[in-house]
């Protein structure tokens, strides 16, 4: 993770139209983007898309990123807002995010999931909770950031986010139980 | 059950208690507490067990590939966006192939081109160039509308013709933003879709009405969405605009032209004639 004073040197310099630094922000936050994108909407190619679309996003509006919150907390947020349109996406298509022909039996299926660095029951499951409550455990129990980092990434209050990560838990742990049933 | 309780289970679940004295006895002395204090652990560690997702060192590169790819293209197309004036000598092109027909079918026809000739320059503001984008424009315009050949100005008036012979090309070598459209077009008939060029079918159904509705005022009836492409709007600060990209009813995209239209101002911004 970088520091504030790291972060600022280094927008500063894309303000000045070096690539570079804009690569080194890109590796400092890629693959935690990718890995948020991907909890998120479930599917490897549309977190890749997502990412991508994340950092060109960033890079367009990089001059409008004031400080306030940390470069990290800011390109995140990106992040998230990417994933639900994402999503919107998926439900226009109505299609799930996991196929239901990835069953065990499915060996391909499932190399290609867990190379993908799925678990197919939890992604599953984690799927069919709604969107919010999604971003909050994933934010919060996969990626381990704190409530308040969540809260100002997603602009909500403490409060709010904890309720979400509570409700989403237990939406997901019956998700898993009705999938062992 | 209260708050107090349900963040005690929370962070017993999460291993944030020193002493876990009372959060065992809370879950000790009531099923309603033991069964949340289940289901926030079979969650959570759920969660903990898929772990942090990384890139392939593959992924990685293709990402940054891309996304300076498209970063280069933005900057490319945002130094040669069509300026606002092309815009409406696109507009004053659709007035004139109708006001040309119009002249036909009245016999007024040359009288007709001259007056257009007038009203596009004043529209362009920029005399010449207005109207050479301008009737460019129309004569594509016209090519489209008669399917592909130039049937449409085979009794227009003479000084239409000649304007409409020379097709899109001649606006191609002249405007770098010409090569834009032209290879979006490209990529459209390819089937080639980007983040930033997009399937009509597949990410804009919902609003199949409106974009309909956009290409009828755009003087395009008879012409199906194709595509969808964002591009920057140099008017807005980090602002994007959509465009829809169509094609006329019953043609094959391949072989088809495809009309570039303003989904905000409904505008005909380029027409690229048929490949061919």
């Amino acid at each position: 993770m970088t520091t504030a004073a790291q972060d600022a040197e280094l927008l500063a310099r894309v303000l000045d139209g070096d690539h570079d630094a804009f690569n080194q922000i890109m590796r400092n936050h890629e693959d935690r983007v990718f890995s948020v994108c991907l909890r998120i909407v479930g599917e490897r190619e549309q977190a890749l898309d997502a990412t991508q679309e994340t950092f060109l996003t960033a890079f367009r509006k990089a001059g409008q990123f004031k400080g306030d919150s940390a470069l990290g907390t800011w390109i995140y947020r990106i992040a998230v807002n990417t994933c639900y349109d994402q999503l919107r996406k998926q439900k226009r298509r109505r299609a799930d995010p996991i196929p239901d022909h990835l069953e065990p039996a499915d060996h391909a299926a499932e190399d290609a999931v867990e190379s993908a660095g799925l678990r197919p029951e939890i992604q599953r499951a984690l799927a069919r909770i709604p969107e919010d409550f999604r971003v909050a455990v994933v934010l919060s129990d996969i990626e381990g950031m704190g409530l308040p980092d969540i809260a100002a990434l997603l602009g909500a209050p403490v409060g709010t986010v904890k309720s979400r990560v509570f409700r989403g838990r237990r939406l997901l742990a019956r998700e898993l139980g009705n999938q062992t049933e | 059950m209260r708050d107090h309780d349900l963040e005690l289970i929370a962070a017993l679940v999460e291993g944030r208690l020193e002493d876990e004295t009372e959060a065992r006895a809370l879950i000790a002395s009531s099923a309603e507490a033991r069964e949340e204090y289940e289901a926030h652990k079979l969650a959570y560690e759920s969660l903990r067990a898929l772990g942090t997702a990384h890139l392939t060192e593959e992924e990685r590169a293709a990402l940054h590939r891309d996304v300076w790819t498209e970063l280069r293209t933005e900057t490319t197309t945002k130094g040669t966006k069509t300026p606002r004036y092309y815009r409406w000598a696109a507009v004053a092109a659709g007035l004139f192939v109708i006001t040309g027909l119009v002249a036909v079918l009245s016999g007024g026809g040359q009288e007709m081109a001259e007056s257009f000739d007038e009203i596009a320059a004043e529209l362009s503001g920029d005399g010449e160039a207005g109207a050479d984008t301008t009737t460019t424009a129309a004569g594509a315009a016209a090519d489209m509308d008669s399917g592909g050949d130039d049937a449409g100005g085979e009794s227009a008036p003479t000084e239409t013709t000649e304007v409409a012979s020379e097709g899109t090309t001649t606006a191609a070598a002249n405007d770098e933003s010409a090569t834009f459209y032209e290879a979006e077009a490209a990529r459209v008939r390819q089937g080639e879709f980007t983040a930033r060029l997009q399937d009509y079918e597949e990410e804009a159904e919902e609003e199949s009405g409106e974009v309909e509705a956009c290409l009828e005022r755009a003087g395009l009836v008879d012409y199906r969405p194709v595509a969808t492409l964002t591009v920057p709007d140099p008017g807005v600060s980090d602002g994007e605009e959509s465009l829809v990209v169509a094609a006329p009813q019953q043609t094959v995209l391949a072989e088809a032209p495809l009309a570039f239209v303003d989904l905000d101002t409904c505008e005909l911004l380029y027409v690229d004639s048929a490949p061919g």
